[in-house]
């Protein structure tokens, strides 16, 4: 009010000069105002109650940072999803990255009731059975390295590969239904550990062996039946690794053995095993520990193993032309033992495809550069990651350049002829995967850390070559870590997981047995930061793979009355179709069933059998509706099914035991959930 | 005049013909659990399409009756509807010029296409008042969800009359439109 005041009172200015001087102010000012806000961005209005929330749980800048950088609403998507194998729980767990939620558990090789997996559903009874090692049904698995199906050496998100390292055994999940599809027992192998990997198109999945099994000269080695006496000299007679490659029929999802093939190895523990594309297209590569080939025997006079196994300063890389390989293989030149080809490790080392080359110290991790040109490996007990040039490889190979051969005969390249560079990183580096800027992490399993370090050229083109450029400490004992879509041509950068061993601190105690931890990094910058720490409370993952969410094109619902295992009709599924039938099939009374399930109805809800009788039921959801899950479970017959929209499932049981046994739909549907039952009559005989 | 005779005489049946691949009602469900909301439309040539299986799931809860084409026998009648429709506005076109034959005709047009959703009304009018006593959730009658916005239990309903409803009313509207220019310019002269 003054101010008006003053200015009414003081010296008179026109209008004119008075609206032009507004004008030519306001121009400044705004002209002003704008390149200030251009120089310093203005501080985002922050709410009030956000301040209050970090103040009041005694946030750092550090953990404000990474929650929103890991922060994914509801109803958003994560950037990625990470396939991580789930260890000894025998599963695979699914990721979104970098939320770090737990999505789903796929039953692989352990029945999984609430997918009703391995509970009388005849297809995961059946593929259970069939991924068994022909002498017991085995329902444990201890899951170990995660692959995804390849184009042109890319990841292409239509199938996944997870690995048995207890019992030699390979899975394929299809990606459209993350469901498994298929568990093939690896024959002549008893354990494995390095796969799975694919080649570039997928055509084979392969492995290698981990503990060498006992051979029967010529035969091979049959579980359960080849028996050799353990002793120092008949291990390295008798016992024999292997690398197999498993022929894949990506429109089945299932391996076909008739057309895969095996090599032969010395017993060394052969290790992680990867297949390479570009400059390194058509070889496969393998590390390996124990080429003492000690076997043990702490009460037999012998130093224990982990003693003797560790003696050699360096053990051998494995170097496989497998393009040669399956040649050898076409021209008729391998043995069939036990339903796979085999190429003896004497055609392998005659036809030239198995070379060694020396590799510090019992490692761990083979991995390849995005360009195909590096092969990495982690020395583990000697503190350097050491790359090898696969041109190098090539010319020494064309050259026949060796500086000898191992006691079985396998040509062994001159180190200083095939290495390209060896950095020291820390202690026990163990795994390396990459970003897309020519970079490697290294985890560091004994100095519990990450290690950063430049790749060379064509990865690498700075001036900085080979070294090591940041590290992180991880808590604690990390195993493998993981990039998205590392070890292909195309890294996507931005995040890695440790995969740790150990959590000890990092979370309440839940008793003695303690979470694993995995560790979220950003490392989209310079230094790597740690955003996340996530507890896995079920099982030990060791690797993980992780992909772009959008190659992923899963289904929503099935199409009515698909048979999941083969993706097409159900071949009992007819539409409309209820009731039951009780009929002579040989000399075995069947009680077979058509059933529907539907919101709240399992139609029939009586079914009338007789005690003995093998009760077969076919059974449809016949819901479209996206979620609309329904679960079929008999009380007290341990029989369990799930069955998703649209699907068509059979399931059977032999109705041994007398009596009138309630069965429900398990999954919560609908506000009649509970009166989704019926009756199953056993009557007795 | 050419421009005026293609108005007068292709442009409404075309419209009649266009709206046979249109619904001529429409019904749209949300709920919070479904991702994509129910619908169901009805259309000349077609009858009934959409989630007919999820809204009879939904229904049957509150004794609503099952919809299905099969028991609907009317839905086959529309077709003939439509086809009288295009008739007459063909012969309405024609005899524009003429007086009260066209009134007539553009008459019996307008009734039979505002009969269309009238039938259509009362049919669910019915079927909302036709409750299963048996069924498990007990709801009293109540009027069809017919145009509009509306909230019914735990769904948020949008119906509405489509473009099989609208299109044939423009082809009305086109055909009046000469006669009641022409009687505004016989007043002024």
């Amino acid at each position: 009010m003054g101010v008006v005041k003053k200015s009414d009172n003081g010296k008179k200015v026109s209008r004119r000069k008075f609206i032009a001087a507004t004008i030519g102010g306001l121009a400044v000012g705004g002209a002003a105002g704008f390149t200030l806000s251009r120089l310093t961005a203005p501080a985002a209005p922050f709410p009030r109650e956000i301040q209050d929330v970090i103040s009041e749980r005694k946030l750092e800048p550090d953990h404000v940072y990474g929650a929103l950088k890991t922060y994914v609403p509801g109803g958003w998507q994560d950037e990625f999803i990470m396939f991580s194998s789930g260890g000894h729980s025998g599963q695979v767990l699914v990721f979104g990255i970098p939320s770090m939620k737990l999505y789903r558990v796929i039953a692989v090789f352990t029945p999984e009731p609430w997918q009703g997996y391995g509970y009388g559903d005849v297809k995961t009874m059946k593929l259970l059975e069939k991924g068994s090692n022909g002498i017991r049904f085995l329902t444990l698995g201890d899951t170990h390295h995660p692959e995804i199906s390849r184009t042109n050496a890319e990841f292409d998100g239509e199938w996944l590969f997870i690995g048995d390292k207890l019992n030699a055994r390979k899975a394929s999940i299809s990606l459209k239904d993350f469901e498994t599809k298929d568990i093939v027992k690896i024959p002549n192998t008893q354990t494995q550990h390095g796969g799975a990997c694919a080649s570039p198109n997928t055509e084979y999945v392969s492995c290698g062996s981990q503990f060498p099994a006992p051979w029967e000269p010529g035969r091979g080695y049959k579980p359960g039946v080849t028996y050799v006496q353990l002793t120092e000299t008949n291990y390295q007679e008798y016992f024999r690794g292997t690398m197999t490659f498993l022929r894949f029929d990506r429109r089945t999802g299932k391996f076909d053995l008739a057309n895969s093939f095996q090599i032969e190895l010395p017993p060394y523990m052969q290790d992680l095993e990867i297949i390479g594309w570009g400059p390194s297209d058509g070889w496969a590569f393998t590390n390996s520990i124990n080429t003492e080939m000690a076997i043990g025997g702490v009460l037999e006079g012998r130093p224990p193993l982990e003693v003797a196994a560790s003696q050699n300063d360096f053990d051998y890389l494995h170097i496989v032309n497998w393009k040669k390989a399956e040649e050898i293989v076409r021209a008729g030149k391998a043995k069939e033992m036990n339903g796979i080809k085999v190429i003896t490790l004497d055609t392998a080392i005659k036809e030239g495809i198995l070379f060694f080359a020396p590799e510090p110290k019992s490692p761990h991790g083979c991995d390849i550069s995005p360009s195909g040109r590096y092969i990495v490996i982690g020395g583990k007990l000697d503190p350097q990651v050491t790359i090898y040039d696969i041109e190098k490889i090539k010319e020494a190979i064309a050259d026949q350049r060796f500086q000898g051969e191992d006691p079985y005969g396998v040509p062994i390249l001159r180190f200083e002829d095939v290495k390209a560079a060896q950095i020291e990183v820390g202690l026990g580096p163990l795994h390396d995967e990459f970003d897309d800027k020519g970079h490697g992490y290294v985890s560091c399993f004994i100095s519990n850390e990450v290690v950063k370090y430049t790749l060379g050229p064509p990865d690498y083109t700075g001036d900085k070559p080979f070294q090591v450029v940041d590290r992180i400490p991880i808590h604690y004992n990390i195993g493998h870590l993981a990039t998205p879509e590392s070890n292909s041509p195309s890294p996507k950068g931005k995040y890695l997981v440790a995969l740790n061993k150990w959590s000890v601190d990092r979370f309440p105690n839940v008793g003695p047995l303690l979470p694993q931890n995995f560790q979220l990094i950003d490392i989209s910058g310079e230094k790597m930061r740690l955003l996340y720490d996530c507890p896995i409370g079920l099982g030990e993952p060791h690797y993980a793979k992780i992909i772009s969410i959008e190659k992923l094109k899963p289904l929503e619902v099935y199409e009515m009355g698909t048979d999941p295992e083969t993706f097409s009709k159900h071949p009992q599924y007819v539409e409309g179709k209820v009731g039951y039938e009780r009929k002579k099939e040989g000399d075995r009374w069947v009680t077979e069933v058509w059933m529907t399930l539907i919101r709240s109805t399992i139609t029939p809800d009586i079914i009338r059998c007789k005690q003995g009788d093998l009760v077969r039921i076919h059974m449809t959801n016949i819901e479209t509706t996206k979620d609309a899950t329904h679960a079929f479970a008999v009380a007290e017959y341990n029989v369990m099914a799930s069955i998703e929209p649209g699907e068509t499932a059979t399931v059977e049981f032999v109705a041994d035991k007398p009596g009138v046994f309630a069965y429900y739909c398990v999954e919560f549907c609908s506000p009649l959930h509970l009166e989704m039952a019926g009756w199953l009559e056993v009557e007795p005989v | 005049m050419k421009v005026k005779e293609i108005m007068i005489r292709v442009v409404p049946p075309i419209l009649v013909i266009i709206s046979l691949f249109t619904p001529f009602w429409g019904i749209s469900m949300k709920a919070p659990f479904l991702a994509q909301p129910l619908t169901v439309e009805v259309y000349p040539l077609f009858g009934l399409k959409g989630d007919l299986k999820n809204v009879n799931v939904v229904n049957h809860y509150v004794g609503l009756g099952e919809i299905s084409p099969e028991k609907i026998p009317e839905l086959q009648y529309i077709p003939y509807v439509y086809l009288t429709l295009i008739a007459l506005s063909i012969i309405a076109g024609i005899l524009n010029e003429k007086g009260k034959t066209f009134y007539l005709v553009w008459l019996i047009y307008v009734v039979l296409l505002a009969g269309v959703p009238i039938y259509a009304y009362i049919w669910m009018y019915n079927y909302t008042h036709t409750i299963n006593p048996n069924a498990p959730i007990e709801i009293e009658p109540f009027d069809p969800p017919f145009f509009g916005v509306h909230k019914i239990a735990n769904f948020d309903i949008t119906s509405y009359l489509g473009p099989a409803f609208f299109l044939p009313l423009v082809s009305a509207i086109i055909l009046i439109t000469p006669k009641i220019r022409n009687r505004g310019e016989s007043k002024n002269e």
